[in-house]
């Protein structure tokens, strides 16, 4: 059973603003949901591994180098909201 | 000139023969989008200047150089890839005014092929969703039938494509977010093998799973463009370099004939419409009907790969969404000017700028890595991915291709599974199997293109191995040219 409690701290961890009337709709969204999830328990997982993606199981490696970028770091800076002389100005972030 | 015949293949013809310029063919799809795209609703964004300038510049060339793959033809793009200079905002609130600071590698590669982007295409937020209704701008419509949705999350390419507001598109495929429009709008969709294309440029939704696909109107045209965008690309490490010879795009029909077709019995159970099951067997028939060899195959974990998808994917999705913060982006103007504290910028931008669905998903996946729930549900989820990847494995020591339907239902009416999140997954139980195991898949209509046909389009399902797409496409040109 999913609470409205938990929901809160769900999006408290994923800095999520949630309105008290959305809370109930997603407790019961997510107990739907957890709840088709249950077949899984079926399934013998034993001594499986878990798989973790990629279509070729290697790591990929390159050589530490650096190069000029191609990209334009002032168009990155333009999309701040509120800059400063190129730096990026935020809220304080202690209260 | 009849622009429902056109393809990409018969479009470069066309230019070579100089039948047409590329600037007339723009100007009448910029003409087509004006005329019923009001109602269709598949664009974000239409480049009509860009657009034009870029298919001037590509009759310039013609005139002195042979033309490339895409030469003319007019693309549009789905909203969630960056296009420089143009604004990205993978139809989400939060990103209503951001503007892509660099170009992704497939639109570098369409432009470098000759393509003409006409502009971007609608979809569910981020790609989160069945039938694009969780777009925060705008509802699109299938062609074929207004009431209905276009699938999704690609149902502003689909539909486009479908509609005649494009030649072909580009969208991405995560758990079915290209095949399943497809298929409802009656058009072809290819998702290519994990690693086949490159991501960069791509925002990023579930990285384990994503890939950028097309959707064209002919199966040639989806090798044509699949050709043209994939390769291993240094800004994305996931990508592969992978061999494909000539048959990619020749097929040898001797050859294709050879190859033996599955059909795994867990995709025919219950729960499939009767009009689907009975157009499925019809296409079975065709193949059989000419010599092709078919075997029946187990995919025993198959009814495990949705709960499986819908734990992992939402897992991705809660890291991916992190970087949505309200300042790299951009953030909501109001909100800037209303809050002290940076924390609560991040709780009242993520708040007001995500919609209900990208909402549910980051708690889903917040919950599923939870300590104390992690092994229960990620980790359970990635060992049976695992179990579902080895499945696709041993089938494919029996037979080289597997054809099941690519949705249980054909496209379904709008608003109705809004307010149910599970009955709109459940659209997609037969495609998120292969995003899991990674492997390439076609979706391609049962009856050819046809806009306007009193039935709805339904589409069937083509799995190949890794970095095999010359087997499914081969096929599905086969079916598509008899």
């Amino acid at each position: 059973m999913i609470k409205e409690e938990e929901i809160q701290h769900l999006a408290e961890l994923a800095r999520i603003e949630i309105s008290a009337g959305q809370k109930g709709k997603l407790a019961r969204d997510l107990e739907e949901i957890l709840a088709y999830f249950d077949v899984l328990k079926e399934v013998n997982t034993e001594d499986v591994q878990l798989m973790t993606g990629g279509s070729r199981d290697k790591n990929v490696f390159r050589d530490d180098n650096y190069e000029k970028s191609e990209f334009n770091t002032q168009k990155t800076i333009n999309a701040f909201p509120e800059k400063e002389s190129g730096f990026l100005k935020v809220p304080p972030v202690f209260e | 000139m009849n622009l429902s015949e056109l393809t990409i293949s018969s479009l470069r013809k066309g230019l070579e023969n100089k039948e047409f310029s590329a600037k007339e063919i723009t100007e009448e799809f910029l003409s087509e989008i004006k005329n019923k795209d009001k109602e269709l609703r598949s664009y974000l964004a239409v480049f009509e200047h860009d657009a034009i300038k870029n298919a001037e510049l590509i009759d310039e060339n013609l005139k002195t150089e042979k033309a490339g793959a895409l030469a003319g033809a007019p693309i549009a793009v789905k909203d969630n890839i960056l296009i420089k200079g143009a604004k990205t905002t993978a139809a989400s609130k939060i990103l209503e005014t951001y503007e892509a600071s660099y170009d992704a590698t497939v639109v570098k590669k369409l432009k470098s092929n000759g393509g003409v982007i006409l502009g971007k295409t609608n979809l569910d937020e981020f790609a989160m969703g069945s039938s694009t209704e969780n777009s925060a701008f705008q509802v699109t419509k299938n062609p074929h039938d207004l009431k209905r949705v276009p699938g999704g999350s690609s149902g502003g390419s689909a539909a486009a494509v479908s509609g005649g507001l494009a030649l072909a598109a580009l969208g991405s495929d995560t758990g079915g977010s290209i095949r399943q429009p497809a298929a409802f709008c009656g058009v072809v969709g290819l998702k290519p093998t994990y690693g086949a294309v490159s991501r960069f440029g791509l925002m990023a939704m579930a990285s384990s799973l994503d890939q950028i696909s097309p959707i064209t109107k002919t199966v040639e045209d989806a090798a044509i463009l699949f050709d043209a965008i994939r390769g291993k690309d240094e800004y994305d490490a996931t990508s592969v370099d992978a061999e494909y010879d000539k048959n990619l795009l020749e097929p040898d029909f001797n050859e294709i004939k050879k190859l033996k077709i599955g059909i795994p019995r867990e995709y025919f159970a219950d729960g499939i419409d009767k009009q689907v099951a009975r157009e499925i067997e019809k296409t079975i028939e065709k193949f059989k009907g000419n010599g092709f060899e078919f075997k029946e195959i187990s995919l025993p974990h198959t009814k495990y790969a949705l709960s499986a998808y819908y734990i992992i994917m939402p897992a991705e999705v809660s890291a991916n969404m992190a970087r949505f913060d309200g300042i790299r982006y951009g953030g909501i103007s109001e909100i800037e000017k209303s809050v002290e504290t940076l924390r609560d910028l991040y709780f009242k931008t993520r708040g007001t700028g995500f919609g209900e669905e990208v909402k549910r998903r980051i708690l889903l996946g917040t919950f599923v890595l939870s300590a104390g729930y992690y092994d229960a549900y990620y980790a359970k989820a990635q060992k049976v991915r695992k179990l579902i990847t080895e499945d696709f494995k041993k089938a494919f020591d029996e037979v080289d291709v597997i054809l099941t339907p690519t949705t249980p239902t054909p496209a379904f009416k709008i608003g109705e599974k809004t307010s149910d999140p599970m009955q709109m997954y459940l659209s997609d139980i037969f495609t998120v199997t292969q995003n899991l195991a990674g492997v390439p898949a076609l979706s391609l209509p049962v009856k050819p293109y046809h806009l306007g046909g009193k039935e709805l389009p339904i589409g069937f399902q083509l799995t190949g191995r890794h970095f095999r797409e010359a087997d499914i496409l081969g096929i599905g040109r086969w079916y598509e040219e008899r």
